[in-house]
């Protein structure tokens, strides 16, 4: 009978497992071939702070907002924009530590992220975006996962890795199990992602880490913000920012952590809590870190100066990134 | 556990291998604590219920013997009938029957306040109440025997492949080979593994990447128009039948893995030349539960014309409402009560004579045959319309609205296709077509096993392709199965 089972089930293996291995292996060596045009912005950030080697003056980090936002072609030749989609300061803090290893340290850092992401990560399809991107696309580090994964029971409201069996979870998208991979490949096939890909990558080196989101004329979309009720600080995410801070103190980097502009429908509608607690949260920061130039002013700019609810347009980011260059002329001076 | 979880991948190879590694005398105490903590999985508080009902059946069983008078039977029986009813009654229908109440009491100016249980629907209490009551009344019949062990018959009652969405097995199956000796058969494994295969390459592949095209036009409505309603219906149409008789697949394939034999659930129900065949083919443990235990002891179709007719439309509303309880279901059950109604008022006598005429393969591939099954197959779609609407309004508008722009044909088709993701619709394409072969070719021999004489070369390429398009096109979202809420 046992010979008989075990006859059963390494048929069952070898009919499975030779595909399996195949799929994991395209996965792995082919991802610009089958993953979602995003990944083209995550690569690209990944190839830059991991390999490359330039000296910047001043970086921009931050979530998508501020990939849209600041324009590296208007502010200045020794400026680049590292911020990604999605992100917040937890992830930031192990993406500057790991271009801090490979760079010499920027002047100024201005850091910049949509209030919303101060209260949580993003969520895609109920899995937060830093499965479905970070380690999704394979550009969070190992070390730094497992440095995460130990210090999150630290925190009452952990927004990152707060999910059962987190290491099993992880086994399978660092091994490319098709479960996680193969939607993607799925779509790939009848869609030419490579060329697409190929695209993005180009375009954010030429760019310099600046990425268009929206792509509308105009828009009077809601933003995140206008949907909350009330502005609930993270307390994961505040000690990342502090570590934030904290990184930039050893390097000598002058921090400035910006405001980005949101549509004039969404700034109408936000609750006037939601304004105060946002607002006393930066005022506490300012106090904890006196080094640290906080601005604490939202600003609102014309609907039509907006691609989508959240992100600029072209016309809306080179006005915003004319007004940070006014802002800060000690900065963009040279 | 979802059978298409990561859960059930651990939890079934090591049930397998316990049940295959302990004695024979043993095996089915392992499939009773399996199936015990295979239910629990999904909720701890919910196994009193099904403890429950499994020890009124057992102690109603149990007595129905011991006693002559048949009037003491019956009560006992009823009794028995009562209380497992009560309990689904009570967890399933008491807020459609409470809210239905208000509404008609509404009517007369009388205002009741509603009690709000919020109650959760125990998974499989549908299937498991019926799995009793059949069990019940057999044993009132002395059509079998009662079972005197209470756990080998709660691991009958339990046994976890068809716990939660069926078949509903009968006793005079199912019982006898809980604690039969078992032996360890490749063959038959190797069966249900391929079987299982199957289930899930129609579950994961099918029904969930349709889920996501159906409910997007039944969720919003509103947002879509005239082909598109066809195309979302002639969907659920798909998917409901691929995810229901792929978790039967699941389940059969599984208790093969067992040496255990279920009954089969689905022959091909969407090449039915009639509604009445159409019934014969689709749930079949269902609607021959609802034949024997309902229809006939109504009196079936030996009475009036008219009291067949009746017999035959109770059975079908109770069937809908087995379903769910919601206005959605009954009509639905209606309409099927209806078309078979109508189905022999029409065609009955001229059916029967057809019938004695051709033999089913001679009759099966003509022309006429294939307008036949087209025609049922709209009659089913339009009647799932209703099944699967958030309410009879909402059905009988997209119905209304699903010819909309007819009289402009190319438009109409191609506005309603652009509705839908292109992509989508391409990957379903070759899917959809093999399932068709599947069942047609299952309408005369059994697929699995015409694949399985096949040469070596050819099995193993149809096997790894199979493979390859199951990981690929696969939904991994781990989607409850449809029929879980009932």
């Amino acid at each position: 009978m046992w010979r008989q089972i075990g006859k059963l089930i390494s048929k069952i293996l070898a009919i499975i497992l030779p595909v399996v291995l195949v799929m994991q292996i395209f996965c792995a060596a082919f991802p610009m071939a089958y993953m979602d045009v995003e990944y083209a912005m995550y690569k690209q950030q990944k190839d830059y702070i991991s390999k490359n080697h330039d000296t910047n003056r001043v970086l921009i980090l931050g979530d998508s907002r501020a990939k849209a936002s600041f324009m590296p072609d208007v502010l200045g030749e020794d400026v680049y924009n590292i911020s990604l989609g999605g992100i917040s300061p937890v992830e930031s803090y192990y993406m500057l530590k790991e271009y801090l290893e490979n760079h010499d340290a920027p002047d100024y850092l201005i850091l910049a992220y949509a209030p919303m992401h101060l209260c949580y990560a993003d969520e895609n399809n109920d899995n937060f975006i830093f499965w479905k991107r970070c380690i999704y696309f394979h550009t969070f580090n190992q070390s730094d996962f497992f440095e995460l994964a130990k210090n999150r029971n630290m925190f009452e409201n952990n927004v990152i890795v707060d999910r059962d069996n987190i290491y099993l979870e992880y086994a399978m998208y660092k091994l490319y199990f098709p479960n996680k991979y193969g939607a993607a490949l799925k779509k790939a096939v009848f869609t030419n992602r490579y060329q697409a890909n190929c695209e993005k990558y180009d375009q954010m080196v030429a760019q310099r880490g600046y990425s268009l989101f929206g792509v509308d004329g105009e828009n009077g979309g809601i933003n995140g913000e206008a949907k909350l009720d009330d502005f609930v600080y993270s307390d994961m995410i505040d000690y990342y920012l502090n570590q934030i801070f904290e990184l930039c103190r050893e390097h000598q980097i002058q921090v400035i952590m910006e405001q980005l502009p949101m549509t004039e429908t969404s700034y109408i509608i936000i609750k006037d809590e939601f304004y105060q607690h946002y607002s006393d949260y930066l005022y506490s920061l300012a106090q904890k870190n006196p080094d640290v130039l906080i601005n604490p002013y939202l600003e609102m700019y014309s609907n039509t100066l907006f691609g989508d609810a959240d992100h600029l347009n072209t016309e809306g980011a080179t006005m915003f990134s004319n007004v940070i260059k006014e802002r800060y002329p000690q900065i963009f001076a040279h | 556990m979802l059978f298409n979880s990561l859960a059930f991948a651990i939890f079934l190879p090591i049930v397998f291998l316990l049940y295959w590694a302990v004695p024979q005398k043993y095996r089915w105490i392992i499939l009773l604590l399996s199936s015990y903590y295979f239910y629990m999985s999904w909720n701890v508080k919910y196994v009193v219920l099904i403890l429950f009902t499994t020890a009124v059946s057992y102690c109603s069983a149990l007595l129905l013997p011991k006693f002559s008078k048949k009037s003491t039977k019956l009560t006992i029986m009823w009794l028995a009938i009562a209380a497992s009813l009560l309990v689904l009654f009570f967890f399933k229908y008491f807020d459609f029957a409470q809210n239905t109440l208000i509404r008609v009491l509404q009517s007369f100016a009388i205002e009741l306040h509603p009690l709000t249980l919020k109650l959760l629907l125990p998974v499989g209490i549908s299937f498991y109440t019926f799995q009793t009551l059949s069990y019940v009344i057999d044993v009132y019949k002395g059509e079998v025997e009662p079972e005197k062990n209470f756990f080998r018959y709660a691991a009958f009652i339990s046994f976890f492949p068809q716990l939660v969405a069926g078949p509903i097995e009968r006793t005079k199956n199912l019982l006898p080979q809980i604690d039969s000796e078992h032996v360890f058969s490749y063959e038959k494994a190797a069966y249900g593994i391929k079987l299982m295969a199957w289930g899930f390459f129609k579950k994961l592949v099918i029904a969930d990447n349709l889920a996501v095209m159906v409910d997007a036009v039944f969720e919003h409505p509103d947002e879509y128009q005239g082909f598109s309603f066809v195309l979302a219906i002639l969907f659920f149409t798909i998917q409901i039948y691929c995810d229901f008789s792929g978790y039967s697949d699941i389940a059969i394939g599984t208790a093969k893995l067992f040496d255990i034999d279920l009954m089969t659930n689905f022959k091909s129900p969407y090449f039915s030349s009639s509604i009445q065949e159409f019934w014969r083919r689709w749930h079949i443990s269902l609607s021959s539960w609802f034949r024997d235990y309902v229809y006939i002891p109504l009196g079936g179709s030996r009475v009036s014309k008219i009291r067949h007719y009746v017999n035959l439309c109770i059975t079908f509303l109770l069937s809908g409402l087995w379903h769910g309880a919601a206005f959605t279901y009954v009509v639905w059950g209606g309409l099927h009560g209806m078309m078979q109604c109508v189905e022999n008022l029409f065609f009955g006598k001229k059916k029967k004579e057809t019938d004695r005429k051709q033999t089913p393969e001679r009759k099966q591939g003509t022309a006429v045959w294939w307008i036949r099954v087209f025609i049922v197959f709209c009659l089913v779609s339009m009647a799932w319309c209703f099944f699967r609407a958030g309410s009879v309004t909402q059905a009988v508008w997209i119905l209304a609205h699903s010819l909309q722009g007819i009289t402009h044909p190319f438009a109409y088709i191609k506005t309603g296709l652009a509705a839908f993701d292109k992509s989508m619709l391409m990957q379903l394409l070759l899917p959809v077509a093999l399932l068709g072969c599947y069942d047609y070719v299952a309408l005369s021999s059994d697929p699995i096993t015409t694949i399985g004489r096949m040469k070596k070369p050819i099995r193993y390429a149809i096997y790894y392709t199979f493979v390859f398009a199951l990981l690929l096109l696969a939904s991994f979202n781990s989607q409850e199965f449809v029929y879980f809420q009932f």
